[in-house]
């Protein structure tokens, strides 16, 4: 089961569940040359940061290719020792712990993942800051933040190839705050909170490319989220009086624009081992209509699972990501109170380690459900800051497939 | 800049490689490109030894006792090695088996089990016909094989193998099919 995980804000967490690999690029209106170079300067030096990890995953499929598949030597096959009655029970798909095969025709597969992820303090380039460092140059900073956001999911394949899928998550944010001496009431604390639906995602699966026997598989994801999540959510700030102001860019529930995903997946598997590697993309496409248009993403993953046993494939990942800052700007938030307000503090670049655990349950009522827990742990962060940096994140999967 | 182009270089250098040996085997090797796997044959071909220890042939079928059971396939073969596999070493009422591979229809009255590959959908008929007393036990799994005169046609269903039976066929062609496989059959007319 792969997870919808999430980074620093809830569009940028959702925006995993069926990607494309289509080259493309934003509208960038308004850019100086001074300011593409900055940008391109900074996305470079995270993606060379992720591609050191990404040699890390070289030797997989380079070891996986090398080697011929013993299956089809001359040996007895294991089926000829099976009767009518037991051959008439086997998969012709083998499903199993591990996960990897991809939906038969005419397979429905619903799925609920839940997250919770703890955002804690914040960040500048590589440097942890203190509230009071935050407080130096903002009347207000945010001190923590906590996502929980569940996300239902429906696939179907109408071939072996294809599978279409659909998600609409549902998300409760929280941000807790502190006034500082630039304040007229520093030590304050208040909190804000947003909750709704976020933008729906849909998309289709195709797998293009296989090899020995589905041994090896390309898999090619394009993916569209439709702006349905709010960009408008209000609470309560430091002021009562004043009532609901508009919330900052984090607390946030969609994206306001129509957003690509496009990735490209691979998969292998071998015994009792699988592995897979995928390199995706959130290409934001407009501007949204308060103005602006969140930054784009680019993502590297890797990963290795291990059937322990036929019920429990325990597996580790690393995931190496940068994501760009805001483009424009919304009106209605002033980027000098909080740093959460300014478009120019949302960009960064980020590498989680993340290790779980696949459960699948091979009989019984529950036969074919399948159960993962996943945690997030962030190993590198760099922050166009002061920025609430991910301390944790924890994932819970259920997956029915009929 | 001549710093920003190596960095470009190396990130898209390492994904090209993560993913080049997969790309690079698309033109050195015949991959497999097809959605059913060779594992769907695997079991099928054991469907195709059991289907045959559950037929009776007319004695004068074989011409004595050590003649072996012949495991004919026709058309392009989907199962590679795996027929073979699948028999090495298996006897069938002390028989051995052996498969043969034929294009043409002239060769396969000699055949006690046949199956007829999905790219022979257009020959299927002039097959059945002249086969029809020849005792070969037909199976296939084209498209309404067992309707258009095949004997067992091998199906996939809710990602399991299952099979059909055509029982006039099968009396047409002179072979004797045991309750037991008809019991866990799907049974088919030619009128359905």
């Amino acid at each position: 089961m792969r997870f919808c995980s999430g980074s620093e804000s809830v569009h940028n967490a959702v925006g995993r569940c069926g990607k494309l690999l289509m080259p493309g690029s934003h509208t960038a209106g308004g850019y100086g040359a001074a300011r593409i170079l900055t940008i391109i300067r900074h996305v470079d030096m995270a993606l060379m940061r992720v591609a050191v990890f990404g040699l890390l995953l070289l030797p997989l499929p380079m070891i996986a290719s090398a080697q011929e598949s013993k299956q089809y030597q001359e040996q007895p096959d294991e089926f000829s020792e099976l009767n009518l009655e037991q051959l008439m029970e086997v998969d012709v798909v083998s499903i199993n712990v591990l996960g990897t095969h991809t939906h038969l025709e005419g397979e429905w597969m619903f799925a609920y993942q839940f997250m919770f992820m703890r955002m804690d303090g914040s960040r500048d380039g590589t440097n942890r800051l203190s509230d009071s460092d935050v407080l130096a140059d903002f009347p207000v900073t945010p001190t923590n933040m906590t996502m929980k956001m569940h996300m239902p999911m429906v696939m179907y394949a109408p071939s072996d190839d294809l599978t279409l899928m659909a998600m609409l998550p549902y998300i409760k944010l929280e941000m807790d705050h502190v006034l500082g001496p630039l304040s007229p009431k520093p030590g304050a604390r208040f909190t804000t909170k947003s909750e709704g639906f976020g933008d729906l995602n849909v998309g289709a699966l195709y797998t293009f490319y296989r090899k020995n026997f589905d041994e090896h598989r390309l898999i090619f994801k394009a993916a569209l989220s439709v702006p349905t999540g709010s960009i408008d959510k209000k609470d309560v700030l430091a002021n009562p009086a004043q009532g609901k102001q508009k919330l900052p860019y984090p607390m946030q529930l969609g994206s306001g624009t129509f957003d690509l995903h496009p990735a490209i997946t691979y998969v292998g598997e071998m015994g009792d081992w699988a592995w897979g590697g995928e390199v995706e993309a959130t290409i934001r496409l407009g501007e949204n209509s308060n103005d602006y248009t969140l930054g784009d993403r680019y993502k590297i993953s890797g990963w290795v699972n291990w059937k322990w046993t036929d019920w429990l494939a325990p597996f580790v990942r690393i995931d190496g990501e940068v994501w760009e800052n805001i483009d424009g700007a919304d009106p209605d938030l002033n980027p000098a109170v909080v740093p959460t307000a300014d478009p120019g503090r949302r960009a960064g670049e980020q590498i989680d380690l993340l290790a779980g655990v696949n459960l699948y349950a091979l009989g019984g009522p529950l036969k074919g459900q399948r159960l993962a827990i996943q945690g997030r742990l962030p190993v590198y962060r760099s922050l166009d800051g002061p920025q609430l940096e991910t301390d944790w994140q924890i994932t819970v999967g259920w997956q029915w497939v009929f | 800049m001549g710093v920003l182009r190596i960095h470009r270089l190396v990130f898209l250098i390492c994904t090209v490689l993560l993913i080049a040996p997969t790309i690079f085997s698309v033109f050195t090797t015949e991959a497999n490109a097809e959605s059913r796997s060779v594992r769907e044959y695997r079991i099928k071909a054991a469907f195709l030894y059991n289907f045959a220890r559950f037929t009776e042939w007319p004695a004068d079928k074989f011409r004595d006792e050590t003649t072996p059971m012949i495991l004919c396939v026709m058309g392009v073969d989907p199962f590679g090695p795996v027929l073979e596999n699948t028999v090495l070493s298996k006897k069938i009422k002390g028989r051995s088996i052996i498969v043969k591979r034929t294009a043409t229809i002239d060769n396969l009255r000699a055949c006690h089990v046949l199956f007829v590959s999905s790219s022979e959908w257009n020959n299927l008929p002039e097959i059945v016909e002249s086969l029809s007393g020849a005792a070969v036990l037909t199976t296939g799994d084209m498209d309404r094989f067992a309707k258009r005169g095949g004997i067992i046609k091998l199906t996939t269903k809710g990602n399991k193998i299952r099979f059909e039976i055509n029982p006039k066929a099968a009396e047409r062609a002179g072979v004797k099919l045991s309750s037991y496989l008809l019991s866990l059959a799907t049974i088919i007319t030619e009128d359905d």
